[in-house]
């Protein structure tokens, strides 16, 4: 079970610090989360996934690396379920 | 089968936190799970059955509607519904006014929670 | 049913929106119910400047009161306070400034969290 953190960019202050230096850290950006910068999460070996239809409908489709993983919201409710929600958005 | 439980802060319009609040239900009812939520602060306006607004396709009001159809349970704050000169009359069906001991008891009954 | 730990993050500053208030009459209400409630208070980024000692507490300190009556301690992330240069003889002398690791402690032992 890992910890879930669910981002969005409002909260990133509070959030991004924190996620980086929890080891059992995995990352949820939604909404104008997915405007952040990953690149100090994915530095930190931790797993980042994005809501799709927010990176969609904010034409970041193509600007998004392959090592986000894109997710529909029943795959996003089974992460919910799986793991502790970290609740940033 | 499980239970989740929606706290919702951000009003409608405004923000997009009801659309991820509705699609979240939505996506865990069609895989049999449970829905509670939690209409907070400005959170209570989305269920306000006298919403219009010709640009929107579908108004928050309806697809909370929905989700009721569909189960779902949600109740309102009450000191947030007075504070916001709003009455139990003016919320759709389904959407009771409560307060903060049933937010109490939803964390009783849910095995997870989001907070929108 | 059953008594769950829920830790409340506070990210907001105070004052300009009303989530550094509208989040202790949350957790003081999580405590409301049935199954009493454990909660913690966590101050995280902005919301760490309701930790200085000149805010004014006027419409927070019920519920502040509240949990001291319950043992409850307002805790403030050490590593936020760095990021913003705020020293500690700056805070209120009944906050608890903890450091990230502590920070990981108390989402270990949180059933759930909420951010305001």
């Amino acid at each position: 079970m890992a910890n879930l953190y669910l981002i969005d960019k409002p909260f990133a202050d509070s959030a991004l610090g924190l996620a980086r230096e929890d080891p059992d850290a995995e990352v949820v950006l939604l909404q104008d989360g997915v405007y952040l910068s990953v690149e100090p999460l994915l530095a930190a070996r931790k797993k980042v996934y994005a809501v799709e239809r927010d990176v969609e409908r904010r034409g970041l489709s193509s600007k998004i690396g392959n090592d986000v993983k894109l997710i529909d919201y029943h795959q996003l409710v089974d992460l919910l379920f799986a793991n502790k929600v970290l609740n940033f958005a | 089968m499980a239970k989740l439980g929606i706290l919702l802060t951000a009003g409608p319009f405004q923000f997009e936190n009801w659309e991820t609040a509705v699609n979240i239900a939505d996506a865990a009812l069609d895989k049999g799970h449970e829905v509670e939520m939690f209409f907070y602060l400005d959170g209570i306006y989305n269920p306000n059955r006298h919403q219009t607004f010709p640009d929107l396709p579908t108004l928050p009001k309806d697809r909370f509607a929905k989700l009721v159809e569909r189960g779902a349970k949600p109740i309102a704050c009450g000191v947030c519904v007075r504070a916001r000169g709003q009455k139990g009359e003016d919320y759709i069906d389904g959407v009771p006014v409560g307060g903060l001991p049933d937010f109490a008891q939803i964390l009783s009954d849910v095995d997870q929670l989001v907070t929108l | 049913m059953a008594q769950r730990r829920i830790l409340f993050t506070i990210n907001h500053a105070p004052f300009g929106s009303i989530h550094y208030t509208e989040g202790l009459r949350a957790v003081v209400g999580a405590t409301s119910g049935i199954d009493e409630h454990e909660v913690d208070v966590l101050y995280l980024g902005d919301g760490v400047y309701f930790a200085l000692r000149g805010v004014d507490r006027s419409d927070t300190l019920k519920y502040i009161d509240t949990l001291a009556q319950a043992g409850r301690k307002l805790k403030v992330e050490r590593e936020s306070l760095q990021e913003r240069g705020i020293a500690h003889q700056d805070l209120a002398p009944d906050v608890e400034v903890i450091p990230r690791s502590a920070v990981r402690d108390l989402i270990a032992q949180a059933d759930f969290t909420a951010g305001f």
